[in-house]
């Protein structure tokens, strides 16, 4: 017993080597791995400790802020009744991020906020503006601010608004000159007379000096539409001298640029009387076109189809209003543009111009993808393919690929084309595109 | 022997997958903590490194128990929700002077209480069944807004309890908008915790604006954050979030953390086209704010950002000339020094071309001044071909400036063909042009 035992002890020997061997790589595995994982949860669990406790911190800390904004709130309901200066550079984030949040923001600020403008006299509201400019506050901050000051000051006093922000007229600012365009309007409505001789006095001065290749100055051009909007109706004789005085080429954008009131249905009377009487015939079109896409910026599509049933049309000028109410309604915004955005478009010409709609579909297609502005090549081109099917021909997608080939890629416009279902069509379009 | 091979290789293969679970975590616990770490840099709490579980100002602040004011009784709340649908059913749509003010006084009073106070009136009033559904919705919108402003996750608490009040889904979606906002300003990845985990239930509320209001507040501290927002809140519009991150840099530090941010981001990007398309974008509004410094604050800045060579092809994409700037010279400069000579040409050529449209005499001054060389010559050919259409004379002028070549052959050309030929006289100076320079 004892010897057999014996005789086998060589061979267990023998054998323990090779089972440790061959338990090596495992073990040696399960070492390595488990090291390795400890070593991670270790990390991970002294991460979340160090978290839970600058969370810890950071609650108590807000704890104590929050008791600071309290007090500041407080002490800015104080101010915000009882005339103690404003603190315009915590207000500017406030409406920043108001503007920014896409929710309502500080409610309670903002109302506050809006009390005190209008508790505010137009001196005060001047004075607060030259208070603002002294400040150096990033650009976006002062352009949040300066309009809710404007605002109660237009309606109080425009003049004194178009005297503050005369100087700067210079600066190239679309939001003030906007203001002073609104200010323009509003005091001509008031005194037409004295609203004029301010403006001619700003043209007199040199600041609507053109500094263009083209010799035009949009902002004048602006101003322009901003007084004839004013001198429509109340002066129309005035009105059309005073489109007649300006070039030419410039009179369809003045008289376009014009500020209609919707409510007051002799404006459009005038308005097109004006431009059929003083605007040359080859301009007439971008005239009211220009003007239709004030009218669907100011209220949708179906202000732009008041406005279309209001004059009367050559179908060449229908067809640019209903498009350039269509580019001003899908262009205006940085986004993407999504089916529904085309849904409403395709609906409204239908409503309008029928026979226009697959060509008006694919310009809005084609100048979406441009620069993939709007939308991707790839997926306009699928959208042309789409409507193009879902309307039994291939207007859209023919369309399209004219479009694609005269402004951006005749290329790709030939590979779209061989999707062109009718194939006399398609062999006339990829002969245009040789 | 096959069998601890299999064994050793399903160790490796459980490890590798627990191991990148892990790391996963550990991944979003750094980002987490680093955070955290700003927010509370930004609260004014420091740490010792030494020590890093101490801070180092917090116990000398001192601790103070937040006071509740005074409780708005339910039946307080009532009487103003009546008072104001009987002030709307009047035609009141805008709240005047005395309205405002009691506006205003009710959500102080709505604020001074707590969390508990908040819930319990919201019981009490959505039981009320004198009150108009439509005004009840309104006020408690508002208050909770209201509340979201200083304490956007009780807000969210609040509002997740009491969703079923809300059948307005345009209340209900600006409380969620406001309280996310709010939170996403100071706490992104608080408050993309809470989208990731309660989203859901909300899903119709949680619109694209709501999204973006998320990615704007969280960039005008964290812009690194805000490029992560990006990347996981499923948007449909990725670009209009990301010019929202640029439009929020306004100042050379905050442009320098939203590049940083763009260079984080990009690393987590694969596809080669989403990459391109976010950098462009990113660049060209850096570029375009830093006009806005000026050429001197802008070179400094570029100087310490040290832009990769693609990134300075995109943020050269974004330079525009600014109205009556006199920085526009230096940029073009800039442009033939910083880029390589193939894109530097058409870069210059796109900004001269848009500075003569639009101050032609300005751009003209510049160019009689500028030191000779490729900058020069290419603006030179922008120039002349741009002027061509309304004073071809001094476009030819310019245009025979440039050495003779290849350059000046194609500008003569292109000036030719932009020649306005509008009467008998332009028809034949324009021939004139043509034949003194052997054009056919």
């Amino acid at each position: 017993m004892a010897l057999s035992r014996i005789d086998r002890w060589p061979q267990r020997c023998y054998l323990y080597p090779v089972n440790i061997i061959r338990l090596l790589p495992p073990a040696v595995a399960l070492v390595l791995v488990g090291t390795w994982l400890g070593i991670v949860h270790l990390t991970i669990a002294a991460i979340d400790g160090q978290n839970a406790m600058l969370r810890t911190h950071i609650e108590a800390a807000r704890l104590l802020s929050t008791k600071g904004v309290g007090s500041q709130t407080k002490a800015f309901d104080k101010f915000s009744r009882d005339g103690t200066p404003l603190d315009w550079r915590k207000l500017a984030g406030v409406v920043v991020q108001m503007q920014k949040s896409g929710g309502l923001g500080d409610l309670r600020t903002m109302v506050h906020l809006q009390q005190r403008l209008r508790s505010m006299t137009p001196e005060e509201l001047v004075s607060a503006l030259d208070e603002i400019a002294t400040l150096e506050l990033p650009a976006t901050s002062r352009a949040a601010l300066e309009p809710l000051l404007i605002a109660p000051l237009l309606e109080q006093e425009p003049a004194l608004v178009l005297n503050r922000l005369a100087p700067r007229l210079g600066d190239h600012d679309e939001a003030i000159n906007r203001q002073l365009a609104i200010a323009l309007k509003a005091c001509a409505k008031r005194d037409a007379g004295q609203a004029t001789e301010w403006f001619d006095q700003q043209v007199a001065a040199g600041n609507f000096d053109s500094a263009a290749l083209n010799g035009r100055s949009p902002t004048r051009l602006q101003f322009e539409g901003a007084l004839l909007g004013a001198l429509i109706t109340a002066e129309p004789t005035t009105a059309a001298e005073r489109l007649a005085a300006l070039p030419d080429d410039q009179r369809a954008e003045a008289i376009g640029n014009a500020a209609l009131c919707p409510c007051t249905k002799g404006d459009l009377s005038n308005f097109a009387n004006l431009i059929r009487s003083q605007v040359s015939a080859p301009d007439q079109a971008a005239a009211f076109a220009r003007q239709a896409g004030q009218w669907v910026a100011l209220g949708g599509y179906a202000n732009a189809t008041a406005y279309l049933d209001a004059i009367k049309f050559t179908p060449d000028e229908r067809l640019a209003c209903v498009e350039q109410a269509v580019a001003t309604q899908v262009f205006s915004s940085n986004t993407r543009l999504t089916t529904a955005d085309l849904e409403n478009l395709r609906a409204w010409v239908s409503s309008q111009m029928p026979q226009e709609t697959a060509s008006v579909t694919a310009k809005v297609l084609c100048t979406a993808a441009m620069n993939k502005r709007k939308l991707d090549f790839v997926q306009a081109a699928e959208l042309a393919v789409q409507y193009s099917r879902a309307s039994g021909n291939d207007d859209v997608l023919v369309d399209f690929v004219d479009n694609w080939a005269a402004r951006a890629n005749k290329e790709e416009a030939r590979e779209l084309a061989a999707k062109i279902n009718d194939a006399k069509r398609r062999a006339a379009t990829l002969k245009r595109l040789e | 022997m096959k069998t601890p091979i299999a064994v050793t290789v399903a160790i490796l293969a459980s490890g590798a997958g627990l191991g990148w679970n892990a790391h996963h975590r550990l991944a979003t616990l750094r980002l987490t903590h680093e955070q955290l770490l700003a927010t509370a840099a930004q609260l004014g709490i420091g740490f010792d490194p030494a020590h890093p579980g101490e801070p180092l100002n917090l116990a000398k602040r001192g601790r103070q128990s937040r006071e509740f004011g005074e409780h708005l009784a339910a039946a307080e709340f009532i009487a103003f929700a009546q008072d104001m649908a009987a002030y709307k059913e009047a035609g009141g749509n805008q709240l005047d002077g005395p309205m405002q003010q009691r506006l205003i006084e009710f959500m102080d009073r709505m604020m001074a209480l707590n969390s508990a106070q908040f819930k319990a009136l919201i019981v009490e009033v959505s039981a009320n069944p004198d009150l108009k559904d439509e005004i009840r919705q309104d006020l408690l919108g508002f208050s909770i807004m209201t509340l979201a402003n200083e304490q956007p996750q009780a807000a969210l608490a609040i509002f997740t309890e009491s969703a079923g009040l809300f059948t307005d889904a345009g209340i209900g979606g600006r409380v969620l908008a406001t309280a996310l906002a709010c939170w996403a300003k100071d706490d992104p990845i608080g408050a993309l915790g809470w989208v990731h985990k309660q989203g859901g239930k909300f899903a119709l509320l949680i619109g694209e604006s709501t999204k973006l209001g998320m990615i704007s507040s969280a960039a005008l501290q964290y812009p690194k954050f805000a490029f992560k927002l990006i990347a996981e809140l499923s948007l449909n519009d990725p670009e209009h979030a990301i010019q929202s991150v640029v439009d929020a840099a306004d100042s050379p530090q905050q442009r320098s953390a939203t590049l940083a941010g763009l260079r984080s981001y990009l690393a987590t990007v694969t596809d080669d086209a989403a990459r391109e398309l976010v950098a462009s974008r990113v660049l060209h509004g850096l570029a375009s704010g830093s006009m806005g410094d000026g050429f001197e604050a802008a070179s400094q800045w570029l100087n310490s950002v040290r832009l990769t060579p693609a990134e300075l092809v995109n943020f050269a994409a974004g330079l525009s000339p600014q109205p009556k700037s006199a920085d526009s010279g230096r940029w073009i400069e800039w442009l033939g020094t910083a880029l390589p000579p193939d894109q530097a040409g058409e870069r210059i050529r796109t900004f001269v071309s848009i500075w003569t449209q639009n101050e032609c005499e300005a751009a003209g001054l510049w160019l009689g001044s500028a030191t000779d060389g490729p900058a020069k010559n290419m603006a030179i050919r922008a120039y002349a071909e741009t002027v061509a259409s309304y004073q071809p004379e001094v476009a030819a002028q310019w245009a025979l400036t440039l050495p003779a070549g290849d350059e000046r052959d194609a500008t003569l050309k292109q000036v030719l063909a932009n020649w306005p030929k509008t009467d008998a006289a332009a028809i034949e100076a324009a021939a004139a042009f043509a034949k003194e320079n052997g054009i056919e």
